[in-house]
């Protein structure tokens, strides 16, 4: 098992939009990136030549969105072989995919679904989790959802579940702070007793995003700039996790690089704060 | 609620092509599953758009959308990739479009483009490689000679010069004001470096192709043309199509 080092470095998502920044002369200045591992999981041609040039410069992390590892019909034995070829061939910091499923019956909706947060529900996803590690061989990171819809009867909150989860399969968290504050706003939780409830040692990656207001609830769009809410929440998080591998996550509207990495400094500010007051 | 039945239930509301079935599901709920379904139909309907963006522009938005998504409910998406959602589009066409075979036959162009961009990684056989290969070949090895083609190369019939279309949509070239062709032809497509590229194929280069792809030797590629043009015609052809295929690049071995 190859476990997910503590690594805290800054990063982006290699979007197709940068890919020519980050193919440059110059060598962009951040710690690691993040790769939708779909996107590379293919025979050849120019996205595994893109993606061999970009590891020779950085750290790369793996994010799937396609693992369903809620899913109650079992896992894609045939993805989870893929899966595992392009992390022989990347040798990612780690391989990480939500905690959500995305089809039944041989369907696939390519959403990120919710799940009931029952306790067949965590039988479920805990038996797959050690499936898919098994084949992975190495501890997987899982990234809290947005959601749209709750299942309230079913028991247990999204961080009891969670930190049952990592309890019972030795798996690490994805912590997406905007996903925290989406959800707690759609389905009116408490964001710091989210927080609170997590397993601070799981945590090894942090998403930052932005989100738009749909009709009665926010919408996890990634199309904006991190908003000053989920900013704080941020802190929050920094403040009970310590440093982690953080990132800004932008799948549309996406803007110039230099844009990115602007808003990626001031992901580095409470990170310096502790510091400076840890020195005092 | 078993797990897999709330899955089924809730993949039937956002996937279903009717009204969602709304009973059992709160009002929260109920405003929550739109969310899903509105944006299940809206990533596939975009996903069909980028992958075939020629066919979306030589139709229209309002009968490009209602194909997609006639598409999606006869054939929902069964693959982790998404990309694969688009396979077998170019058979909703046929059936959707049947007056305009070149609907089809353009969405089957994009189709296999995008699977020769994705293909297999394989360096094509240059001049000099087939001239070192074949400098000492007698009479008999030339008969007995076999060609491999790089890896992702489709060639498919077509009635209409779908090729023309696509050329005049990227380059904003003129409209072919009739793509139908005068006699049914086929159009190949493969991989030069990164770039997936296609054109369309002489009279007979087609039927070439598809002999020496299901393993015929280049002495039976010669008969072939030979009784379709006589001696010295068809043996003339045969080595034409072969420095050609050279040129394009779509040769990986000679053997």
């Amino acid at each position: 098992m190859i476990t997910p080092p503590r690594f805290h470095g800054f990063g982006l998502g290699l979007r197709r939009d940068h890919y020519a920044d980050f193919l440059g002369d110059e060598r962009q200045p951040v710690d690691f990136v993040e790769i939708i591992s779909e996107n590379f999981m293919v025979e050849g041609g120019r996205p595994l030549f893109t993606l061999d040039a970009v590891r020779e410069r950085h750290a790369v992390a793996m994010h799937g969105v396609s693992m369903s590892i809620g899913s109650a019909g079992g896992l894609d034995r045939d993805y989870l072989r893929r899966l595992r070829t392009l992390a022989d061939r990347v040798r990612p910091l780690w391989v990480s995919d939500h905690l959500c499923w995305t089809g039944i019956a041989g369907h696939n909706t390519h959403d990120l679904l919710p799940l009931p947060y029952s306790g067949e529900a965590l039988d479920i996803v805990c038996a797959n989790i050690a499936l898919a590690q098994d084949v992975l061989e190495r501890p997987l990171l899982f990234e809290n959802p947005s959601s749209y819809v709750a299942f309230p009867a079913a028991g247990m909150s999204e961080w009891q579940f969670l930190a049952e989860m990592c309890a019972r399969t030795g798996c690490y968290l994805l912590l997406d702070v905007n996903n925290i504050y989406v959800s707690a706003r759609n389905h009116g939780f408490d964001p710091i007793a989210f927080l609170d409830g997590l397993p601070a040692d799981r945590v090894r990656q942090i998403h930052l995003a932005g989100h738009s207001e749909g009709d009665g609830l926010l919408i996890d769009t990634h199309d904006a700039p991190v908003c000053d809410a989920v900013w704080a929440l941020y802190e929050q998080a920094i403040a009970r996790f310590g440093p982690a591998a953080t990132m800004i996550e932008r799948d549309d509207a996406i803007p110039p690089l230099p844009v990115l990495l602007e808003e990626l400094a001031r992901a580095r500010h409470p990170l310096e704060v502790a510091r400076a007051k840890a020195a005092a | 609620m078993t797990l897999a039945a709330l899955q089924t239930r809730f993949h039937g509301a956002i996937t279903g092509s009717g009204a969602p079935d709304d009973a059992g599901w709160d009002e929260a709920q109920r405003r929550g599953l739109a969310v899903y379904r509105n944006a299940y139909r809206m990533r596939l309907v975009e996903t069909l758009r980028a992958s075939f963006e020629k066919t979306w522009s030589w139709i229209g938005d309002d009968s490009f959308d209602t194909a997609a998504i006639h598409h999606l409910v006869a054939h929902p998406p069964a693959s982790w990739t998404l990309d694969e959602a688009g396979r077998g589009f170019a058979d909703t066409l046929v059936e959707l479009f049947s007056g305009d075979p070149e609907v089809a036959e353009l969405a089957a162009l994009e189709w296999d483009m995008s699977q020769a961009f994705i293909g297999a990684d394989a360096a094509a056989a240059s001049a000099q490689d087939f001239a070192v290969a074949t400098a000492a070949y007698t009479d008999e090895d030339w008969a007995a000679m076999r060609l491999d083609f790089v890896p992702g190369l489709a060639v498919r019939p077509v009635a209409t010069d779908c090729a023309a279309i696509w050329h005049a949509i990227a380059d904003g070239g003129p409209i072919p004001s009739d793509a139908s062709l005068p006699a049914p032809r086929a159009v190949a497509v493969w991989r030069r470096g990164f770039q997936p590229c296609f054109r369309m194929l002489d009279d007979d280069e087609g039927e070439s192709f598809a002999l020496l792809r299901q393993g015929a030797t280049f002495g039976s590629l010669c008969e072939m043309l030979i009784g379709l043009h006589g001696a010295e015609e068809g043996v003339r052809r045969a080595g034409s199509f072969i420095t050609r295929w050279i040129t394009d690049e779509i040769v990986a071995a000679i053997y």
